[in-house]
């Protein structure tokens, strides 16, 4: 199988026998669940008797920044790994972004983003040895000024400066296919510790219910 | 070229690497480092970017009391209550005294990852005046910045980099471990030179040069080119004596009116019909030629 992918899922498809249950590690305490929609409206809609999450601070005013936002962050993180009494001890931590391109939509600066993005990476990251996985979208399209403070364009460019790996996720260029599901280019920023030099790779993949799968461009159990 | 920047900058340099999203400079930044650290120089890095452990990873690590990180990593926009670096502090002043606190004898070099972080939050004049400064003060011996070209619009890479002695722009070579350097040096003359070289980096740092670099000389207008004569080189004759070239400025033109054509029209020849025009009392008889006035 692909050695790298493996090194990145930690796991292989044939693996996937039983299932997570979101809803049981939100009770236990390992999954804490930020649901950006629903929490917004205690700051649009406000109500007496339901406090503010303070977290959603940037929608009163984008321009403040994401400060708030990472304090949150930093507070759950800090929470979950600090062991109290009677709590089960997690391994290391895992931050999920989904997605980050909708700050912008709701007017928090590029450069407001990166800066969350930096503090995230370096509590989750650097901190406490855990891993950070951010969905952003590109529409593909070149700007014509390169130098758009506000577009998304820079934000994907910042956020791939930051990163140790993107995965860009295409569908295929000839449209849908029922058994391949898309391309995903894998790019590695930092070097690997066995001075291996692969940079880029390509595949296609296939969702299952539980997992993905991924071959190399062509070999789909489909077309073989 | 790459050689020759690697082996030290001159005193009051200042080099810029500028890279962008699909190649990293940071290796490149990281082998500088390394060979500075090699010729036993003293070493301040301002961390905006990458954490300590992340760039140290592969340093050459027998001198540690010669490489200071300033940690601006994990706080530099003083969010929690670390006392770290912040971006606020990159001035001349603080600078000034962040260097002198922890250096010997000899000035330093100062080493900024990454000059694009401070942009983000200083505005580009501002941080302009301050490299300005650290280049002219006798605090540091020499400055080196990565820059993320792509990050800015290209009037900010621009200014700073025209305050920079030696630019070197990364791009993502042919084979995966290769990149390409554009080099741009300005010497203390005013000369710029120009150099593109192939380079890859080994795990231990040292930089490989791949292929000789090519030196292109700042533009020069080119020559006109010598006018190729089409009657050469063909199976006709297209050239003309000198007796069939008088006859032909001789020839007069069918369609152009001379005197002589109007003459000859007006006065016509013997045997053609004459106009015999004899006035009314109506006519208004001009003797004159309304046409005489005409530029023909």
């Amino acid at each position: 199988m692909f050695t790298e992918l493996n090194s990145i899922l930690n796991s292989t498809p044939d693996s996937f026998t039983k299932g997570v249950s979101l809803a049981q590690a939100k009770e236990k305490g390992q999954l804490i669940f930020l649901e950006g929609l629903k929490e917004s409206l205690s700051i649009l809609i406000p109500q007496e008797g339901h406090t503010e999450n303070q977290a959603m601070d940037f929608l009163r005013d984008p321009t403040v920044g994401l400060r708030s936002l990472y304090k949150f962050v930093q507070s759950s993180l800090n929470s979950s790994s600090s062991g109290e009494d009677g709590t089960e001890e997690w391994g290391p931590s895992v931050l999920l972004v989904d997605d980050i391109s909708v700050l912008l939509s709701l007017g928090v600066s590029a450069r407001a983003v990166l800066d969350f993005s930096h503090y995230c990476k370096a509590t989750v990251c650097s901190q406490l040895q855990g891993n950070m996985v951010m969905l952003v979208r590109c529409d593909g399209e070149d700007e014509g000024d390169d130098g758009d403070d506000e577009g998304s364009e820079l934000l994907l460019r910042g956020l791939t400066h930051q990163c140790s790996l993107t995965l860009h996720v295409q569908g295929l260029p000839t449209g849908y296919c029922r058994d391949i599901h898309g391309q995903v280019e894998v790019c590695w920023r930092r070097r690997q510790g066995d001075g291996q030099h692969t940079q880029k790779k390509l595949f296609q993949y296939k969702v299952h219910d539980k997992g993905a799968s991924f071959f190399a461009r062509g070999t789909s159990s489909a077309v073989l | 070229m790459l050689s020759e920047l690697l082996q030290g900058t001159d005193t009051g340099g200042f080099l810029v690497i500028q890279d962008s999203s699909s190649c990293t400079g940071r290796h490149l930044l990281k082998s500088f480092i390394n060979a500075a650290l090699n010729r036993e120089e003293n070493i301040h890095v301002l961390g905006f970017e990458v954490s300590e452990e992340e760039l140290g990873e592969g340093l050459n690590t027998s001198a540690p009391q010669r490489l200071h990180f300033h940690n601006a990593y994990s706080d530099p926009l003083g969010w929690t209550d670390h006392l770290t670096f912040t971006v606020h502090q990159f001035c001349l002043d603080e600078l000034t005294h962040l260097v002198k606190q922890t250096s010997q004898s000899k000035p330093a070099t100062l080493v900024i990852d990454s000059l694009s972080w401070i942009l983000r939050h200083q505005s580009p004049p501002a941080v302009c005046k301050t490299l300005q400064q650290l280049k002219r003060g006798g605090a540091v011996r020499a400055i080196i910045g990565l820059l993320h070209a792509d990050m800015h619009q290209k009037g900010t890479v621009g200014s700073v980099c025209h305050l920079a002695t030696s630019v070197i722009t990364v791009a993502p070579g042919m084979k995966g471990d290769e990149a390409v350097a554009k080099i741009t040096k300005r010497s203390k003359s005013g000369k710029v030179m120009q150099y593109e070289e192939i380079f890859s980096i080994k795990d231990d740092l040292t930089v490989i040069v791949q292929s000789k670099p090519s030196h292109l000389e700042h533009k020069q207008t080119d020559p006109e080119e010598q006018q190729m004569d089409p009657t050469a080189h063909l199976t006709f004759n297209l050239r003309l004596s000198d007796t069939e070239r008088k006859a032909k400025e001789k020839l007069a033109l069918p369609f152009v009116f001379s005197k002589e054509k109007k003459t000859a029209l007006l006065h016509s020849g013997q045997g053609s019909g004459r106009i015999l025009y004899e006035p009314d009392a109506n006519d208004d008889y001009d003797q004159e030629d309304p046409d005489d006035d005409l530029d023909v």
